[in-house]
């Protein structure tokens, strides 16, 4: 099944000229996890808070096209219900806390979607378990430490249990080591945890290692999408759209190029590690 | 190039309601008079008699930006800032109320009773500030504050004229300070954001 | 050597890091707080404010409050005592007695007016240490635990909890202003006092135009969780999970009686047995005897 379908969507920003988006269409299967790169103002915060709903509901402009999570409108559901099927974690973790504790903040969505207090404090445990938080929960949210907010917040949305979830540029603000950890959590999210996942991110190295699928947004349009082993095999396109490739994926285009082979190169490090040992070794 | 008054029109097909946003920036906006109202009473640390004051500044420009919001948020910060800085306990900040809420609307009523704009741009913008969203304001605020002040037995009767002269010649220049930086300043873009209120709730 | 207490910061300023106090459910330190900010409102007699002060002070020190950090409020309670005397002295109250303590020209301090003016000065000190009790000893989420179990609709409590987390993030935004402004070689402490005026001022435009930002992305974070402000779920009443966690004790309900019933005895005998009256107090008495011999 979808979970999500968006049909010719156009947005464009009250006073602005030009759309940030220009006629999406896009489908994404239950359970794959998805990431979206593009340049800056290329439009992929914008396709996102479309999926979640923030747009048209929390900004003034122009809205047409159909956003569908599961077969149902986004634009027919509430808040709650919007909540129930899509978490969404944004780049400032800062942003995103609404509460004084990091208790409250896990609490705090659960009692909007309507979990009895008894599931509340079993959702608390296994999130603090899963994402390694478990003693912050008495801290207020300005105490923390960059990381430590971005994994709270991370928290907070896993425990709500949305078939769907997004983050926005989840390491854009951290430091490398919380990057790691982000990305530690994404991995568990997609080894553990039954769901859509739906990832914007600059670090494509990363990104390569967990997804499924890749979306291109650039210009307000989707320019490319599809499985993340192939994405990179026209690499002048990638490189076209000011994405910058990671060197690894570089180096084996140009060494496989060398070697005439023809079919797509590996991109996951581990698999580019592997297959140049063995080109050393002379294996073919 | 706008016109004076425009500030306030519904454009053609405009809908505008109240909503989540307004209520955040309702709470955000009393955090902020909490921080300069806390502040100021420290700097200038008359106690209870609030001359010198800054946060009446906050609450004309509170109702004058966002309406009702903005003054339901003028006459609830004070409370809280009076509890933090210790310069008022709680049933005097309690008592206070009445001239703190009158302080927080007049303002707002009077920009948008005489279509005056935010940003100041003309000088009957700025005689509407001034007599409205300081000297009635600060008239009624100290007139009710001095008379709290008798009441809990805080001044002696004596003094009553001689503290509501201070106090509102006090806030007065204080608040006429900041209220004209910050609508001078921050009005152009505070009437672009959602949370502006061209009415009294959107 | 003295042991320095572990303090933890909250929005409001700071609380002991562990206190005796945090025993209590917090809606028994809220009750505790509005006893003791609207007891001293029945008491004129200078002695037991000042007991109610020494209590307050014994209370601090037992919460493992650190003490030196009242030291902000000084010079407050200093003006406040200064206000309130040159109000009683320049404009007294009560004067035909003609009991005069000293003269400056033709102003005279009058024995009535003098022990009013110490009457009040010590109610005022009495009822603002309890809010600086009361705010030593509680983090946000106790303050707002409190309000809910006294039966706050969840929309009044959620919104005074915002008001505290936009001070906390108006702060935070204010330091980094003020640390770049410093890296930048300036010192706000060689500013005239005009200057000081005109320069907080001039603050406030970077730190309003970062609200608007927050004030957007909280709003679009509170959507997110789905947030409502009804208060209620699928027609139900909204989950309170704090709530649900911090249960009334046994000894909580104990202590809510007591003070309830220590606050009924001082409104009864203030207003219908008059013990609490300026005229009857002990030190008033004393003091008239001593100084006039009447």
């Amino acid at each position: 099944m979808n979970a999500i379908e968006i049909k010719d969507l156009i947005w464009r920003y009250e006073g602005r000229e030009t759309p940030a988006l220009k006629g999406i269409n896009l489908e994404i299967e239950e359970n794959q996890f998805i990431g979206v790169i593009g340049p800056n103002e290329a439009g992929k915060t914008s396709l996102v808070a479309a999926i979640k709903g923030i747009i048209p509901e929390n900004y003034n402009g122009i809205y047409k096209g159909d956003v569908k999570l599961f077969g149902k409108l986004n634009r027919d559901s509430s808040p709650r219900e919007l909540a129930r099927t899509v978490g969404m974690v944004f780049a400032d973790p800062d942003a995103q806390f609404t509460s004084m504790s990091v208790e409250e903040e896990i609490s705090f969505g659960l009692e909007n979607i309507g979990c009895d207090v008894e599931e509340i404090g079993k959702r608390l445990e296994w999130v603090c378990k899963l994402t390694n938080i478990e003693g912050l929960l008495e801290k207020p949210p300005y105490d923390l430490s960059g990381g430590q907010k971005q994994r709270v917040a991370i928290a907070s949305i896993i425990a709500m249990k949305p078939k769907i979830i997004i983050l926005d540029e989840p390491t854009s603000m951290l430091d490398p080591i919380s990057k790691d950890m982000v990305f530690d959590l994404l991995r568990i999210m997609k080894e553990q945890l039954n769901l859509t996942v739906i990832v914007v991110e600059h670090n494509v190295e990363k990104l390569v290692e967990l997804a499924d699928k890749l979306i291109l947004v650039h210009d307000g349009q989707i320019e490319k999408y599809g499985a993340t082993e192939t994405f990179f095999d026209d690499l002048d396109f990638i490189s076209e759209k000011s994405i910058r490739v990671p060197g690894a994926i570089k180096f084996m285009h140009m060494v496989n190029a060398s070697r005439n082979k023809g079919e797509h190169s590996p991109i996951q490090l581990e698999e580019i590690e592997k297959t140049v040992k063995g080109y050393l070794k002379g294996d073919e | 190039m706008a016109n004076v008054g425009s500030v306030w029109q519904l454009q053609e097909g405009e809908v505008r309601k109240p909503g989540l946003a307004h209520f955040v920036m309702m709470a955000l906006f009393a955090g902020i008079g909490v921080v300069v109202g806390t502040f100021g009473s420290l700097a200038v640390p008359l106690g209870y008699v609030t001359a010198f004051w800054p946060g009446q500044a906050i609450q004309s420009v509170g109702s004058i930006w966002y309406g009702a919001w903005g003054g339901i948020a003028g006459f609830i910060f004070p409370i809280i800032s009076n509890m933090i800085s210790g310069s008022a306990p709680l049933p005097v900040s309690l008592a206070y109320i009445p001239g703190n809420l009158a302080q927080s609307i007049i303002a707002g009523w009077a920009f948008r009773q005489f279509k005056a704009d935010p940003r100041l741009k003309s000088a009957k913008d700025w005689i509407i500030f001034t007599v409205w969203g300081i000297i009635v304001s600060n008239i009624l605020g100290a007139g009710w504050g001095s008379f709290v002040l008798k009441w809990f037995g805080l001044i002696a009767p004596g003094a009553h004229l001689t503290v509501f002269i201070g106090w509102f010649v006090g806030n007065s220049i204080a608040s006429w300070v900041l209220g004209v930086v910050m609508l001078k300043f921050i009005s152009p873009i505070v009437i672009r954001t959602k949370t502006f209120c061209k009415g009294y709730w959107a | 050597m003295e042991q320095t207490r572990k303090m933890q910061r909250t929005i409001i300023g700071y609380i002991p890091a562990e206190s005796p106090m945090y025993a209590l459910h917090p809606v028994a330190r809220l009750i505790l707080f509005l006893a003791t900010g609207l007891l001293p409102l029945f008491i004129e007699a200078p002695e037991y404010n000042v007991l109610f002060i020494i209590i307050i002070f014994f209370m601090l020190k037992y919460s493992h409050v650190n003490l030196s950090r009242l030291k902000i409020f000084l010079p407050m309670m200093i003006t406040v005592g200064i206000i309130i005397n040159l109000t009683y002295f320049f404009f007294p109250i009560n004067t035909e007695e003609g009991l005069i303590i000293f003269s400056i020209g033709r102003f005279n301090a009058h024995f009535h007016s003098f022990m009013w003016a110490m009457s009040i000065y010590i109610r005022i000190i009495a009822l603002l240490l309890a809010s600086i009790f009361y705010f030593s000893t509680n983090r946000e989420r106790d303050i707002l635990v409190g309000f809910r179990t006294l039966g706050f609709p969840f929309i009044v409590s959620y919104f005074f909890g915002l008001i505290l987390r936009s001070a906390g993030i108006f702060l935070e935004d204010y330091a980094i202003i003020r640390e770049a402004e410093q890296a930048r070689g300036l010192d706000v402490r060689n500013l005239s006092f005009g200057g000081k005026v005109k320069h907080f001022s001039m603050y406030l435009v970077p730190l309003f135009t970062l609200s608007i930002r927050k004030c957007e992305d909280i709003s679009i974070g509170l959507f997110s969780k789905g947030t409502e402000l009804s208060g209620k779920v699928d027609g139900k009443k909204r989950p309170d999970y704090l709530k649900h966690k911090m249960k009334l004790q046994r000894t909580d309900k104990w202590i809510i009686a007591t003070i309830i019933a220590a606050s009924l005895a001082v409104v009864y005998f203030d207003l219908v047995v008059d013990s609490f009256s300026l005229e009857n107090a002990w030190l008033y008495r004393t003091l008239r005897h001593t100084w006039f011999n009447l």
